[in-house]
């Protein structure tokens, strides 16, 4: 069996423009990326794509595929060829740098911004750590979801505020920034919703849902950003404190439980 | 101030949620209204005035003004810059709406305690 | 580096099969544009009143909100999109105003396939009622309009 993958190539050191269609030959299992990979290797070695692991885990693939937002290590051709034809788009709401490859250099500066990691007041804890700290099951259920992002960009691709607002923080940043803002070892919320609150910050987001649609992890970003508006509204009635953040798990010999802790049998070797 | 502003931009969304559907509901739906009893004639200029010479219907006016242009106004600038054109006149769509906005709120007010002296 | 961004087309022409929010958000800002300049409009035509009773009639009468004839009919057509439009806009608000505070969304659990985005799933049956409310307003508001005289 044939296939036929319609791709929108972009190609600026030989201004090459436009949809080109490549033929090859389908094998079973074979995914879009696959699919692609084998263009590259047999057909076109200009072809430029972004991957790496494979396995939907590094989020580099994400592009739009039939005109659906997903990862192209994840798609199988099977599923979504029509009639035999697959047509493969990069992430639009970003520039474009070759074929299937965005810029996301504005995204990760904004990234950088609402300091994605956890931030202790304490200096000497914050630049050396020296054990983790205590969290319990549900404390980490609360952001858990939200902590699955691999930061592929196809929440990007479906909302319509990035479509029109280059500057955007983006759904992902944002729910990173809850993310982090929801974790009980942290201490820097404040400082990271003086961030969100800039200029397309926080306020863009309409909640038209796109970006929850899109995700292909289940990481929900419009729920995060929700859930931080709903921190900034505290925080404007006064109802948000600063927060200390969980302490240190205590090291073996001051644990509660030390003398529960049952003695080592005798030695039977030499 | 740009949080502050977010948020009476849902306060305001929340008064103009009673206000405006009742003020829909009266002005516009008034063959329904007389159907059940409650019969009125909004746009006759006895009613007009009747309504301009009460003290609440003024106050409630002028409430209606400053939330329903604060929310519109707000609204719209929120729109326009999240275009490209909205992020390079960024400064000046502010100004212009604020002056618009001002100039509507102004006028506005002028209207409903004018139209309580009119004869 | 070539930009490529879907721009305002994508307000209210989303390219793919976009979930039902998607498409509430591109009327909820089509209707607030245009519910802001009748507003404007209004206080502009309203304020006639306060020139005494000649004024406002004879203002009435051009617009089209009294009198007979083919204007009255526009108007009439015209009124009842805007009072649809309103009562869209405040509807829709009503769902964005509780959900955007982070109500009716649920709390976040760990992801298992197939994935439900929360977000959406939690706030279903309260948008359906809504739309339930919408459409028994539009049936008044029709009544209203073009039935009874």
């Amino acid at each position: 069996m044939k296939i036929k993958l319609v791709i929108r190539r972009y190609v600026p050191e030989i201004f090459k423009v436009g949809f080109e269609t490549f033929e090859i030959d389908y094998e079973e299992g074979m995914t879009v990326l696959d699919a692609l990979l084998k263009v590259k290797e047999s057909l076109d070695p200009t072809l430029s794509i972004r991957y790496s692991c494979r396995m939907g885990v590094c989020g580099s693939c994400g592009m739009i595929i039939n005109g659906k937002p997903d990862l192209a290590c994840h798609t199988q051709v099977k599923e979504v060829a029509k009639k035999g034809v697959i047509k493969v788009e990069p992430i639009p709401n970003l520039s474009l740098i070759r074929d299937l490859v965005p810029d996301f250099s504005r995204v990760f500066e904004n990234y950088k911004k609402i300091k994605p990691y956890l931030i202790r007041k304490d200096e000497r804890e914050q630049e050396s750590p020296i054990r983790e700290y205590i969290q319990t099951p549900n404390e980490l259920l609360e952001y858990l979801q939200f902590s699955y992002c691999i930061q592929c960009g196809l929440c990007i691709s479906s909302c319509p505020v990035s479509s029109s607002d280059e500057f955007f923080f983006q759904p992902f940043v944002l729910a990173q920034a809850y993310r982090y803002c929801a974790d009980k070892r942290d201490e820097g919320v404040i400082e990271r919703l003086n961030v969100v609150t800039q200029d397309h910050g926080v306020f863009n987001c309409h909640f038209a849902g796109g970006c929850s649609m899109a995700c292909p992890k289940g990481v929900d970003p419009a729920l995060a950003i929700q859930m931080l508006k709903r921190l900034i509204l505290k925080r404007s009635f006064g109802l948000l404190k600063e927060r200390k953040g969980k302490g240190l798990v205590p090291t073996y010999p001051e644990g509660p439980n030390k003398d529960k802790i049952p003695k080592a049998p005798p030695k039977t070797v030499l | 101030m740009k949080e502050k502003y977010w948020i009476f931009h849902y306060i305001s969304a929340a008064f103009l949620f009673f206000l405006l559907l009742s003020h829909i509901f009266i002005m516009h739906f008034y063959k329904i209204l007389e159907k059940i009893g409650f019969y009125q004639k909004p746009l006759e200029w006895e009613t007009v005035v009747q309504r301009a010479k009460s003290v609440t219907f003024t106050s409630v006016y002028i409430l209606f003004l400053i939330f329903a242009l604060f929310h519109g106004f707000y609204g719209l600038k929120n729109i326009l810059t999240e275009t490209i054109f909205g992020k390079k006149y960024k400064k000046h769509i502010t100004i212009f709406l604020w002056f618009l906005g001002l100039f509507l709120f102004f006028y506005g007010t002028f209207t409903t305690i004018k139209a309580g002296g009119v004869k | 580096m070539k930009k490529n961004y879907k721009g305002i087309r994508a307000w209210f022409f989303p390219g793919f099969r976009a979930n039902i929010e998607r498409w509430l958000f591109s009327l909820h800002r089509l209707t607030g544009i245009l519910l802001v300049f009748y507003l404007s409009l209004h206080i502009i035509v309203v304020g006639s009143r306060a020139y005494g009773k000649d004024a406002w009639i004879r203002t009435m009468k051009i617009v089209g909100a009294t009198g007979e004839g083919f204007y009255r009919d526009l108007f009439i057509f015209f009124e009842y999109l805007l009072v649809l439009a309103v009562g869209f806009h405040a509807i829709n608000g009503l769902r964005l105003l509780i959900t955007e505070f982070g109500f009716l969304l649920g709390k976040p659990k760990r992801p298992e396939y197939p994935y439900v985005a929360l977000s959406l799933k939690g706030p279903k049956v309260f948008l359906y009622f809504l739309m339930i409310c919408f459409f028994i307003y539009l049936l008044l508001g029709f009544k209203e309009f073009f039935i009874f005289k």
